[in-house]
């Protein structure tokens, strides 16, 4: 058997019958619970506000869900060195692009979890709207494209962090740098706005997912939307693929 | 075929040289002890000898592999860090599982291997306790198990004593009696104990600042500095050289 | 000669056909009635006859849509492309227009389309064309509520929190 998979097989037992899969994952539900609550309860909204609801729902859960796997992802190598078990792991023949991928996949289950999870707020918010199948497939399709970039962001930096402090910090100093301009208005709609939209894998992602819940444009128009993304994933693959062996190593400051 | 060969050996941090042309050999089913006072670069020669550092200069293998294989190289060996860390969330028996599979036994080889070796290093009992829940004693063990898996051709012990009570010691020091002899592996136990040394190890590499200062049997090396005991020519070549 | 060249220019534009003002065509749909759901998707075909003896200008097709009972309709709400380009159509042929909108306001509405020049040759002039008006009367669906949603917030969090529970009791058995 391919040894990423073993490797990927424990991590994934740790990280769910350790408790802390469930726990996020539990905290994910809560959020979305009290923001489809929130949207229910209000009576006033009408068609459109509704689809704005689900556009919305869509936006937070793969916010929330890609928080949530960086997090995760920011304590895979920094982690098991401040707590000296990743010296037991270096010295088995298992080759060190296996050691990143298989925590890249026993990642990645929870965002599996988050989009599984985000299934029910999407049906009660959709089902009378005719988007629900369309956010069914961006947040499964778009939403893992930006859940893996930045999970591979998030990996390289805790193989470059000193402490496992410095790694979190800066896997979420990253997400809400690229989260913030996504909250500003109208981003794209000088050059400049357009550019810093584009580079940014989350709000280019964010921004294909509204042009076509909202804005009702169709899957092509707004592609080219998806290359940072996918950019981005392709960057840390091929970082790590190369890299590896002088990324995943027992103390950061030795070679 | 030298169970370790090392040749002009050396490791620099910087302005720091841990461990300056060091050159030994240790045979197939020798115990050596790797002796030196704190800063000695007893770790540091250790992970440059299982491929966890990279060498500065020299040359080594291991088990006859070459340092130029590291994956190969690391298949060949089993190592207790000093600074061990164990998941606390996992079994003991589940840890031990993982690193089987993770040396390439199928995974029923792995189930086996794992059982002996918890019964082995009487962990039999609590094998289906977490790590969290286990002593500083039965975690060394449980190192040691670790180390063990894969049927390693050579074993490096890293301060496998640190932090034991005077039982656990005897029975560490036991244990690494019985991998020389039942395994036939070659064992590498570094330690600043001397006492440990003597009861164990059947030669000696004595390190301090990084440089080898004498190689060989207790015998050889207590007779070479005109001693009676290994403590007193311990004493003699570390103190050599200080003001 | 001069005489000569202004015979040609009129018999050759005696020869050429002009091209015709919008107020020349015809545009119909293909519908009267749409009975439809909030939300739901619609579509339209819009066919351009030119019954005149000269081709058409290029000409601009554009999809209104009106409230009857004083609703605020937003067109962009109901389709991001409302506006296309009919290329010349040549004396009695026709075009034809495919639209896709979707009803996003309740009520009763007029959808109809209207022609206007391309070109500049016929700015300025008109009629304009406009088809009869499709009714769509867009019904309302189940709505967000509270109560339906209840069930979702409450089951969800509360399904995983048992997951946190057993997980963590294994822990404890496992001790």
């Amino acid at each position: 058997m391919n040894r990423w998979v073993v490797v990927a097989r424990q991590e994934i037992r740790d990280l769910w019958l350790g408790g802390r899969g469930p726990t996020l994952v539990f905290a994910f539900s809560v959020l979305l619970s009290a923001m489809t609550y929130l949207s229910a309860t209000n009576r006033g909204l009408n068609f459109l506000e509704q689809r704005e609801a689900v556009n919305l729902t869509l936006q937070v859960a793969i916010a929330v869900g890609v928080l949530a796997t960086m997090v995760v992802a920011a304590d895979a190598i920094s982690g098991e060195r401040e707590r000296h078990t990743l010296e037991a792991l270096l010295l088995t023949p298992v080759p060190r692009r296996d050691i990143a991928l298989g925590k890249l996949v026993s990642t990645l289950t929870l965002w599996a979890a988050c989009v599984v999870v985000s299934m029910p707020y999407l049906w009660v918010l959709g089902r009378s709207t005719a988007v629900l199948g369309q956010a069914v497939v961006l947040i499964a399709l778009v939403g893992t494209l930006v859940a893996v970039g930045l999970t591979g962001v998030a990996l390289l930096v805790s193989a470059l962090s000193d402490s496992n402090k410095t790694s979190l910090a800066v896997s979420l100093f990253v997400l809400l740098a690229l989260f913030a301009p996504t909250q500003l208005p109208g981003m794209p709609k000088s050059w400049v706005g357009d550019l810093l939209v584009r580079v940014n894998p989350l709000a280019s992602g964010m921004h294909y997912l509204s042009a076509l819940m909202l804005n009702r444009h169709t899957w092509r128009q707004d592609l080219s939307y998806l290359l940072s993304p996918a950019l981005t994933v392709l960057l840390t693959t091929t970082v790590f693929v190369i890299a590896a062996p002088r990324l995943i190593r027992l103390t950061r400051a030795t070679s | 075929m030298v169970a370790i060969e090392a040749a002009g050996l050396s490791k620099r941090y910087r302005d720091r040289l841990a461990v300056d042309d060091l050159s030994f050999t240790a045979e197939p089913g020798e115990v050596l002890g790797l002796l030196g006072p704190n800063g000695a670069g007893k770790t540091t020669t250790i992970r440059l000898l299982t491929t966890l550092l990279r060498p500065s200069a020299g040359t080594f293998s291991v088990a006859g592999v070459p340092a130029s294989e590291p994956g190969r190289l690391r298949q060949r060996i089993g190592v207790l860090p000093e600074s061990a860390g164990y998941p606390g969330q996992q079994t003991g028996r589940e840890y031990l599982l993982y690193h089987a599979r993770l040396f390439g036994l199928p995974r029923t080889e792995a189930r086996r291997v794992a059982e002996d070796l918890l019964d082995q290093v009487g962990l039999a009992e609590r094998a289906g306790s977490r790590i969290a829940t286990y002593s500083r004693g039965m975690r060394q063990r449980l190192g040691i198990a670790r180390a063990l898996v894969n049927d390693p051709a050579v074993v490096f012990l890293d301060e496998p004593t640190l932090g034991l009570d005077p039982a656990g010691q005897r029975q560490m020091l036991a244990l690494v009696g019985e991998i020389a002899l039942r395994r036939r592996a070659t064992v590498v136990l570094s330690t600043h104990a001397l006492a440990e040394v003597e009861s164990a190890c059947s030669t000696v590499l004595i390190l301090d600042r990084g440089r080898a200062l004498a190689a060989g049997t207790i015998a050889d090396v207590t007779r070479s500095v005109g001693a009676h005991r290994l403590s007193e020519a311990f004493l003699a070549l570390t103190e050599a050289g200080r003001p | 000669m001069i005489r000569l060249l202004a015979t040609l220019g009129a018999l050759l534009a005696a020869s050429t056909p002009t091209p015709q003002p919008p107020g020349g065509v015809q545009v119909s749909l293909d519908q009267e009635r749409i009975s439809a759901s909030i939300g739901q998707v619609l579509t339209l075909d819009t066919t351009v006859t030119n019954p005149g003896s000269a081709p058409t200008d290029r000409l601009i097709a554009h999809l209104n849509v009106a409230s009857l009972d004083g609703v605020y309709v937003d067109l962009e709400d109901w389709s991001g492309d409302v506006t296309r380009v009919v290329e010349p159509i040549p004396a009695g042929g026709d075009a034809s227009v495919e639209w896709e909108f979707q009803a996003v306001n309740t009520g009763n509405f007029d959808v109809y389309v209207v022609l206007l020049p391309g070109g500049s040759a016929t700015a300025g002039r008109g009629p304009l064309v406009a088809s009869p008006p499709v009714h769509v009367t867009v019904a309302p669906r189940q709505e967000l509520n509270s109560g339906g949603a209840l069930p979702v917030t409450i089951a969800v969090p509360v399904l995983l929190g048992l997951g946190v529970l057993a997980t963590t009791r294994r822990r404890r058995r496992t001790a």
